[in-house]
């Protein structure tokens, strides 16, 4: 499991933007207040980002798009060895930081995750999305993290998955039901084994007791090469408490909330 | 969906609502709580269709560039179901500040004021009339309809208000006695007869909660000053309409007083020079008047009696009607006040057919519902 923490973006632009769904909302801590190209005539919307700091991996969530490609500029000669995506069928292009990812996603829900060698410069990452000519889709993206990723080892199997309805249900006078669609946030529950030091304190002090409740950029899974829909950017719905099973071995239960 | 245009004197307009709506703009979920908004008539029978403002209870965050929270906010609140560009304005008003507390800022919301003032008004006309010569004093920029009145079947208003008077609390009284009611909506006020349809829907079971139907208290006797009219049932307290709303008597008995003084004057000179013929012609003058002033004092009466007796003949058919309260999904347009609103309900085992004529509308924000209030009738 990863956790982008620190937020590492000193600006954020786009070639294409509704002014009323400018890119800064890609910043602000509810995704459905995203960033939308001007209309839908726009096919390629380039979101370019400034990062500066200590730097390990990006998170983009609530993605409407069919495809996108993601350029890092290299300013201080910086390489990128190691560099994952969500969902499946990403290939690289010849230049090995340029890469292209189709959107297997729900459309307004598609997620994008990259973790590379942490680095601390500045540099510029270039996130391009692309979507069909004549498609009605208007692109656009919610919430978008950069910075320092806290990896924490040991995440357990079964990890539950499940939904938290936020709707009004009622019954009507003849018995029929009312259903008044609000939002449905994704939820995670499940637990890490993991050695106390540092990894337990790492979670329970660095994460939990440090950030709150706030949202942060999480990717629930634990293998590098691998990713899928575990990407969410959400809260911790409790905060977390564990055991201490052993002389240096600890559990910690977590669960969490998806941010909309 | 409900929308909460705020203006801050440094964030500018500000678009909020009770849950994160990515429309045209997007509105922050930055409302933690509305209060109930009521439009409700000022008398079971008729009057002003008050509206009447709650709590507006707002996240601290949202006053992160006007910190501390400003006293005073203009709002506009309005209801859509679908996209901006169908929401309907329900309510412009200005939010006071109440209280500040580190979950919340809470502010008190006030309506427009319509302070026209008018002192000792003699009203002496039938509704619509009336109605239409007084609204503008209310407030200038209000235009009256009466296109929904009856001047002729309700009771002609004859009576003056004494003293200072707020104009639109003055001629709600007025209405009420009449049996009409009245609200403003944009800039015109709307003249509605109680017996009159305000235009009329068709409910199905789907489209209301579980509901309820009460009886209103009953009456005995229904009074208007010194006139009386015995209510259906033998029991029940006494329901007194005021004030007096037709009193051409009062003046006319005046007048029959003055008469009979002045004649017990020419009297009194007379007995003294028993055969003057010009005090016998004075005396003579005034017995005229004082015969004069019984009959307009008989027939000032009648006038009385009739009007009042028509006006409560009224009073009492809407008071002992079943009163229904209908809670319903709240939607961007709903039923107007007079509205006839029918439906058969079958929740109660038995079909139960019912209609009624809206009276009270309450948006309920926090319980995402509107409540119906009305009298009519159901089998």
């Amino acid at each position: 499991m990863m956790v982008i923490k620190n937020n590492a973006i000193q600006g954020v632009t786009a070639s294409s933007e509704d002014p009323e769904y400018p890119a800064s909302n890609l910043l602000g801590e509810h995704p459905t207040e995203c960033w939308r190209a001007a209309d839908s005539s726009v096919t390629a919307a380039t979101i370019s980002v400034q990062v500066a700091g200590r730097t390990g991996g990006l998170g983009m969530v609530a993605i409407n798009a069919d495809s996108v490609a993601v350029t890092v500029s290299d300013p201080n000669g910086i390489s990128w060895p190691n560099v994952e995506w969500q969902n499946v069928e990403w290939q690289d292009v010849p230049d090995a930081i340029e890469l292209e990812q189709s959107i297997s996603g729900e459309r307004g829900s598609a997620a994008l995750w990259v973790s590379f060698e942490e680095f601390e410069a500045s540099v510029v990452i270039e996130i391009k999305l692309y979507k069909q000519t004549g498609s009605a889709t208007v692109l656009s993206a919610g919430a978008l993290v950069v910075g320092e990723v806290t990896r924490v080892p040991g995440l357990q199997y079964a990890l539950r998955e499940g939904l938290k309805d936020h709707s009004i249900e009622r019954e009507l006078d003849n018995g029929a039901r009312w259903y008044k669609r609000r939002n449905i946030a994704r939820t995670f529950a499940g637990s890490v084994m993991q050695h106390r030091k540092p990894y337990f304190y790492d979670f329970l002090l660095g994460i939990a007791r440090q950030y709150g409740k706030r949202p942060l950029m999480w990717n629930l899974v634990d293998i590098d090469t691998w990713s899928g829909d575990a990407v969410l950017y959400g809260h911790l719905s409790v905060m977390p408490s564990g055991e201490h099973l052993s002389i240096s071995r600890s559990r910690i239960d977590f669960q969490l909330e998806e941010d909309l | 969906m409900l929308l909460v245009e705020l203006t801050l004197p440094a964030a500018g307009l500000v678009r909020v609502s009770n849950e994160p709506l990515a429309l045209a703009h997007y509105w922050r979920p930055s409302v933690a709580s509305l209060g109930q908004l009521v439009w409700s008539m000022d008398q079971p029978y008729g009057g002003y269709v008050r509206p009447r403002y709650g709590l507006l209870e707002l996240l601290p965050d949202l006053f992160t560039v006007d910190w501390p929270p400003p006293v005073s906010i203009p709002v506009t609140v309005m209801v859509t179901d679908s996209d901006e560009a169908s929401a309907r304005t329900i309510l412009r008003a200005t939010a006071h500040r109440t209280e500040i507390r580190r979950d919340g800022v809470t502010y008190q919301l006030y309506g427009p004021d319509y302070d026209g003032i008018f002192t000792d008004h003699a009203y002496a006309n039938t509704v619509d009339a009336l109605f239409t010569n007084n609204i503008p004093l209310a407030d200038a920029s209000l235009a009256a309809d009466t296109s929904l009145a009856d001047g002729a079947a309700a009771p002609a208003i004859h009576y003056t208000d004494a003293g200072e008077q707020v104009v639109i609390e003055s001629l709600s009284r007025a209405c009420a006695c009449a049996t009409h009611m009245f609200y403003v909506e944009g800039s015109t006020a709307y003249l509605v007869d109680m017996f009159a349809d305000n235009g009329s829907s068709l409910l199905t079971g789907f489209d209301f909660f579980p509901s309820s139907y009460t009886d209103g208290k009953p009456y005995a006797v229904y009074r208007c000053g010194d006139i009386a009219l015995t209510g259906s049932n033998s029991y029940g307290d006494d329901k007194r309409i005021t004030p007096v709303f037709h009193d051409q008597a009062s003046q006319a008995q005046q007048d029959y007083d003055t008469a009979v003084r002045e004649l017990e004057l020419a009297q009194a000179s007379l007995d003294a020079n028993p055969t003057d013929s010009d005090l016998i012609a004075a005396r003579d003058a005034k017995q005229a008047a004082v015969d004069s002033a019984a009959n307009t004092l008989a027939n000032a009466q009648a006038a009385d009696e009739t009007e009042i007796n028509k006006g409560l003949t009224r009073i009492k058919q809407i008071l002992e009607m079943p009163r229904m309260t209908i809670k319903m999904p709240i939607v961007s347009e709903p039923p107007r006040p007079g509205e006839r609103l029918s439906w058969v309900s079958d929740a109660m085992g038995q079909d139960l057919s019912g209609w009624m004529r809206v009276r009270a509308l309450v948006w309920d924000f926090d319980n995402e519902q509107m409540v119906v209030e009305g009298e009519g009738s159901y089998t």
